[in-house]
């Protein structure tokens, strides 16, 4: 069937990078996340008050004082505090997420292409980090470094390197039994051209498509530590923090609870929406290329 | 409809069949095929013509995204295109089954093959009893009958076991039709010699009638009354297998005959020109004018089927012209003066898996200067790790390798002088080239790295060999997904010979390929022979591309060389048993009379 899918790949080369907008799941991602994304770089801009002035009395419901969601637990304006409380909950989880890919994919790689005890020793140690609940070593960490957002970001990358590394090393030891990369092999390739050119690009979009929900586990990771109140500190306006601070006036006002909820769970459904259309799109072109 | 008009209705009738994939493109068209009772019909084609396509519809069965389009489909007198699913699956198992291609996954690897013979009783012949109906059916695959042997999980099994499973879940609910879609392709060829007598046998025992579905013309000629040829989506020509095969009308079916190669006969192969065109690109025609030698301006339409001879017949309007076959022999390459010294020698070569198994025991042999060798095998005979060992892919754990005399070492501690001098190319076309690569920059490469070339260098060298190996320079901007297996091979071969190497090694490189395809690459070595002075390592289980390439034969039985010398004799008075067994099993063309 070479010959069928030849004409069929020319065609569509052009439209490949953005073929999984063409789902209708992948678009509902897109726009939840622009929403959440909006509101959490560009809401400050707009917010009515200073997330941490006192306003009025405690859980006063919406409508009252001008505050169209009412007052958190201090009396503080709920909707100025969502508007500045997505920053640091998306930011930090991103970089977390950025540095553990760099560390943790250049290890794997390096254990694929090395192999040998080297190779395993680091796999396996990474398969016993894995072992553990992700939420009690990093509590173990906090606890052993000191509460701050600096110990949370560290515990974040600690934790995630052996899972990115995981996917890194399947990936990679799929393409390295591929007939080009023996072709490299054999004609003496150095081991950075090896990984960054015949490797890295063949194993992308599997891991692209793993982004999505390593990103998300990372916020929840963040937002649990932030709600046992290990991560942001009061008095920053913090999604997490929010949830955890007035959950027991739920009952008054419950949109200084439910309004960050919604908003994380926004995040969570739109970002796994968009690596799962992405994903599935990496798929069929893979198909075509197989024919 | 009673008893007796069943058994008077032809197993299979297939009359003006279209099956269409969901944007309207037909996948077949026009189709037509019938098969009589106790009579095997061989139906071959290359990759791409539609054939597997065209026996599943005879199940009423069709992949996703394809659909019949109109034409009609009996099975004894049932038509099949009308009836609902819930009919079509009753039907299956009593008056059609299907053998896949592949045992291993054609069964369930979860279920004992007992249990999976069972099965098929309960569903279609609840009122027959298992404990007759089982031994009876694995007796007629000659398969052991006994209970320990029925307990048994496939993985338990052989590959030609597993195959003769599927065959007797086939045959045990005694259907009066078969389609066998490749049954043999993935079995080394003493096991395929020994499953094709099981089917012969079995269509005389039983007078069942079959649908055999191949890419292998030799074996269709081995097993088939008559022959259905297949060519983009069209049965091109039908007839009795003899006919079709020593005299075909079909300037298609020619080619396809032409391009075969025959170890006790070598010839020179011709390939086809042109590629297969793809669905969405066949023309509203004949499918075969593009690629055809014979064709005219009346080819623009397709051509009514007409009768050339007693049940045989074709679509073309200008058979009458199509020449007879003729052979030629191989290019015979002047092969130089024994040196001193080989080019390259292996002396006790030695390599095994880890702590596994060995693979390779002491293989010693030369490779001449411009002389070409060929280690043929079986899977399993260890003749591609011998040839990853000289590559430097593979740790041996005992023996030299010799190239020109100097040791070398295992992979990277090679100097580069040695590795340029030395070049690979694998079996798999498919995945030798890397996806995100242009192919220019494929081939560029091996020139920068091992000649030390500049870029501007590289890509004049590279725009030379492209010419060489017949490839257009369009290509160089091209991504691997974009081009044909045959295409990808000659690139590989491209990226191989941009180094200046003086020895090729080629590792079953034309084994995933169609023949017309193999025959072209295997013309393409025989001419870089002649023109680079090339020596070959050419390592195959074809034992007719071998006599149209080779100089010299290893013949490997599970890692030992049991026999050596020119191919000439080795394959015409083989003197090991091994070599015996091996070209005895060889499917050919039947003889020319």
């Amino acid at each position: 069937m070479s010959a069928t899918a030849a004409p069929l790949a020319m065609q569509r080369r052009g439209r490949r990078r953005v073929r999984w907008l063409r789902s209708p799941s992948g678009r509902l991602g897109l726009l939840l996340c622009a929403i959440v994304l909006l509101v959490a770089f560009v809401g400050p801009l707009f917010a009515p008050h200073t997330p941490t002035e006192v306003i009025t009395r405690a859980y006063a419901p919406h409508g009252h004082a001008g505050l169209a969601l009412g007052s958190d637990y201090l009396g503080r304006d709920v909707v100025s505090r969502v508007l500045w409380g997505g920053r640091s909950l998306i930011i930090m989880p991103l970089l977390a997420t950025l540095v553990a890919y760099v560390i943790g994919g250049v290890l794997a790689l390096i254990a694929t292409v090395v192999g040998g005890w080297l190779g395993e020793l680091l796999m396996r140690g990474f398969d016993v980090l894995l072992v553990f609940p992700g939420l009690l070593l990093a509590l173990l960490l906090v606890t052993a470094l000191g509460k701050s957002l600096t110990t949370a970001f560290i515990a974040i990358v600690l934790l995630q390197i052996p899972a990115v590394a995981r996917i890194f090393y399947s990936a990679a030891i799929e393409v390295t039994n591929r007939g080009y990369v023996e072709a490299a092999v054999a004609r003496g390739e150095r081991l950075s051209h090896l990984l960054t050119r015949e490797i890295l690009p063949n194993i992308a979009g599997t891991i692209a498509a793993d982004f999505g929900p390593r990103l998300i586990a990372s916020v929840f990771l963040i937002a649990a530590l932030g709600f046992l109140g290990f991560g942001a500190e009061a008095p920053d306006a913090n999604w997490a923090l929010m949830i955890t601070e007035n959950r027991s006036g739920i009952t008054i006002n419950g949109y200084a609870v439910f309004v960050p909820v919604a908003a994380i769970a926004m995040l969570t459904i739109g970002v796994s929406l968009v690596s799962d259309a992405i994903a599935r799109s990496i798929g069929t072109a893979d198909d075509e290329a197989i024919g | 409809m009673s008893a007796i008009e069943a058994t008077t209705a032809l197993p299979a009738d297939v009359s003006d069949v279209r099956l269409a994939l969901t944007s309207g493109h037909a996948v077949v068209d026009r189709a037509e095929l019938t098969v009589r009772r106790g009579e095997i019909v061989g139906l071959v084609g290359e990759s791409g013509s539609g054939k597997t396509t065209l026996a599943l519809s005879m199940l009423g069965f069709t992949r996703r995204g394809v659909h019949i389009d109109g034409g009609s489909i009996k099975i004894s007198g049932r038509e099949l295109t009308t009836e609902p699913e819930r009919e079509l699956r009753r039907l299956r198992g009593r008056f059609v089954s299907y053998v896949a291609q592949d045992p291993g996954t054609a069964l369930n690897p979860g279920m004992r093959i007992g249990a999976q013979l069972r099965e098929i009783l309960a569903v279609h012949f609840p009122d027959r009893d298992p404990a007759v109906e089982v031994p009876r059916a694995l007796e007629r695959v000659s398969l052991p009958t006994t209970a320990a042997f029925q307990r048994r999980f496939p993985h338990q099994l052989s590959g030609g076991q597993q195959q003769r499973v599927v065959i007797a879940m086939a045959v045990i609910g005694s259907p009066p039709f078969i389609v066998l879609d490749e049954p043999t392709t993935g079995l080394d060829v003493v096991t395929q010699a020994r499953i094709l007598e099981e089917i012969s046998r079995l269509r005389v025992e039983l007078g069942v009638a079959m649908l055999y579905v191949s890419h292998d013309l030799a074996v269709v000629g081995q097993i088939a009354d008559r022959v259905a040829v297949m060519y983009a989506g069209t049965v091109v020509e039908e007839g009795p297998t003899l006919e079709v095969l020593a005299r075909p009308r079909h300037p298609y079916t020619r080619a396809l005959v032409n391009a075969i190669p025959d170890h006790a006969e070598p010839r020179r192969l011709v390939g086809l020109p042109g590629v297969a065109l793809g669905v969405v690109d066949r023309p509203p025609g004949c499918p075969f004018a593009p690629r055809c030698p014979q064709r005219t301006d009346a080819c623009g339409e397709m051509p009514p089927i007409e009768q050339v001879g007693d049940r045989h017949e074709l679509r073309c309007f200008h058979w009458r012209t199509t020449p007879s076959l003729s052979w030629e022999s191989p290019a015979t390459t002047q092969r130089a003066e024994r040196e001193e010294r080989a080019l390259l020698s292996v002396e006790s070569l030695t390599a095994g898996h880890g702590n596994g198994p060995i693979v390779a025991h002491e293989v010693s042999f030369e490779v001449g200067r411009g002389e070409s060798v060929a280690l043929v095998g079986e899977s399993g005979s260890g003749k591609t790790t011998i040839a990853r060992c000289i590559a430097g892919l593979h740790p041996a754990t005992g023996g030299r390798i010799l190239l020109d005399g100097a040791p070398l070492a295992h992979g990277r501690k090679r100097p580069r002088d040695a590795r340029r001098r030395m070049q690979i190319v694998f079996q798999n076309p498919y995945d030798s080239l890397n996806p995100r690569q242009r192919i220019g920059a494929s081939i560029d490469r091996p020139a920068v790295l091992l000649r030390g070339f500049s870029a501007a260098q590289a890509r004049a060298e590279t725009e030379r060999i492209l010419e060489l190996v017949r490839l257009p320079k369009r290509l160089l901007d091209r991504y691997p997904r974009e081009l044909s297996g045959g295409e990808r091979q000659r690139v590989a071969i491209a990226r191989a010979l941009v180094a200046a190497p003086e020895l090729l090694i080629c590792d079953e490189i034309t084994s995933a390929l169609d023949v017309s395809v193999q025959a072209a690459v295997v013309e393409l070595l025989a001419q870089l022979r002649v023109e680079l002075g090339l020596s070959l390592l050419f390592i195959s289980h074809d034992l007719g591309v071998v006599a149209a390439v080779c100089d010299r034969v290893l013949v490997l039985d599970r890692g030992h060389v049991c026999e050596q010398g020119d191919v000439a004799k080795v394959l015409h008075e083989p003197e090991a048993e091994y070599t015996r067994t091996l070209l005895g099993s060889v499917a050919r063309l039947p003889q020319r009379t």
